[in-house]
């Protein structure tokens, strides 16, 4: 369903989650995730992901309940904090949005 | 249901909106009659030629600071459960099935805390900060060089 280069980014973000957090590596991990959801959306719709709300209404109105389609849902209802801009700090969410949901889905894709 | 919940939420997020929006303008006011207050008293100090005065300012700046800060956490406070409700709305545009809502709507906040005062010190938050250094520090210079009207 995702390509190995973007399922071995997220792993290594997964595994170092303190590191994305913040900087450089912080934009890196949202490009990757944007890519993942690109790769989703071509593979599941037949059309690139332009918008990640809409992505996910498309999501929400399927009604396929696979433990991958779970993961993706909850996955898409997280996904905001990755991309927060406000003053406070998300570093915490950020880190369970990848040890949890994002891990998650890559587990469910794995058939784990 | 689901159409009550949704101007539920959305009456929620207008009124947290305005009150973040109240915090922050009394906060601007506190700060502008600071600024002004300060200006006027260092060209004051320094026509007087009593530098003495130049502490005032220094004092003055970290009450108003205590004041500010305190409006600025409570704006916090209110933003927090703003977007907590724009997460319900998010939730509501994008179809979910449960869309989350805060564990309670309401518009008490927590006294402001130390650890709140502290994050107001991050980087990202230099705007709000660096003036207030900047005027504790400057008439402190202005005295030790005994700056005045000769």
């Amino acid at each position: 369903m995702i390509s190995e280069s973007t399922r071995s980014r997220l792993r290594v973000a997964i595994d170092d989650p303190d590191s994305y957090c913040s900087g450089a590596k912080r934009k890196q991990l949202q490009v990757t995730y944007d890519k993942l959801l690109d790769e989703l959306s071509i593979k599941l719709f037949n059309e690139p992901c332009t918008n990640r709300m809409m992505f996910r209404q498309k999501i929400n109105s399927t009604s396929n309940n696979s433990p991958v389609f779970i993961s993706i849902k909850n996955m898409l209802r997280k996904q905001d904090s990755l991309f927060s801009k406000d003053y406070r700090d998300h570093s915490d969410e950020i880190k369970t949005f990848l040890t949890n949901d994002l891990d998650h889905f890559l587990k469910a894709l794995n058939g784990e | 249901m689901s159409e009550k919940n949704k101007d539920i939420a959305l009456k929620a997020w207008k009124v947290y909106q305005e009150l973040a929006k109240g915090m922050g303008e009394s906060a601007w006011q506190i700060r502008s009659i600071y600024f002004a207050t300060a200006a006027g008293l260092i060209a004051y100090t320094y026509n007087s030629s009593s530098p003495i005065l130049y502490l005032l300012v220094s004092i003055l700046c970290l009450l108003f600071f205590v004041i500010e800060s305190g409006y600025r956490r409570l704006q916090d406070q209110y933003i927090e459960k703003s977007m907590a409700i724009e997460r319900t709305l998010n939730d509501f545009i994008a179809n979910d099935e449960h869309p989350r809502f805060p564990q309670s709507i309401g518009t008490d906040v927590d006294t402001p805390s130390f650890k709140s005062l502290i994050k107001l010190f991050e980087l990202k938050r230099i705007i709000f900060w660096l003036p207030y250094l900047v005027f504790f520090f400057l008439p402190v210079v202005l005295f030790l060089l005994d700056v005045k009207k000769i």
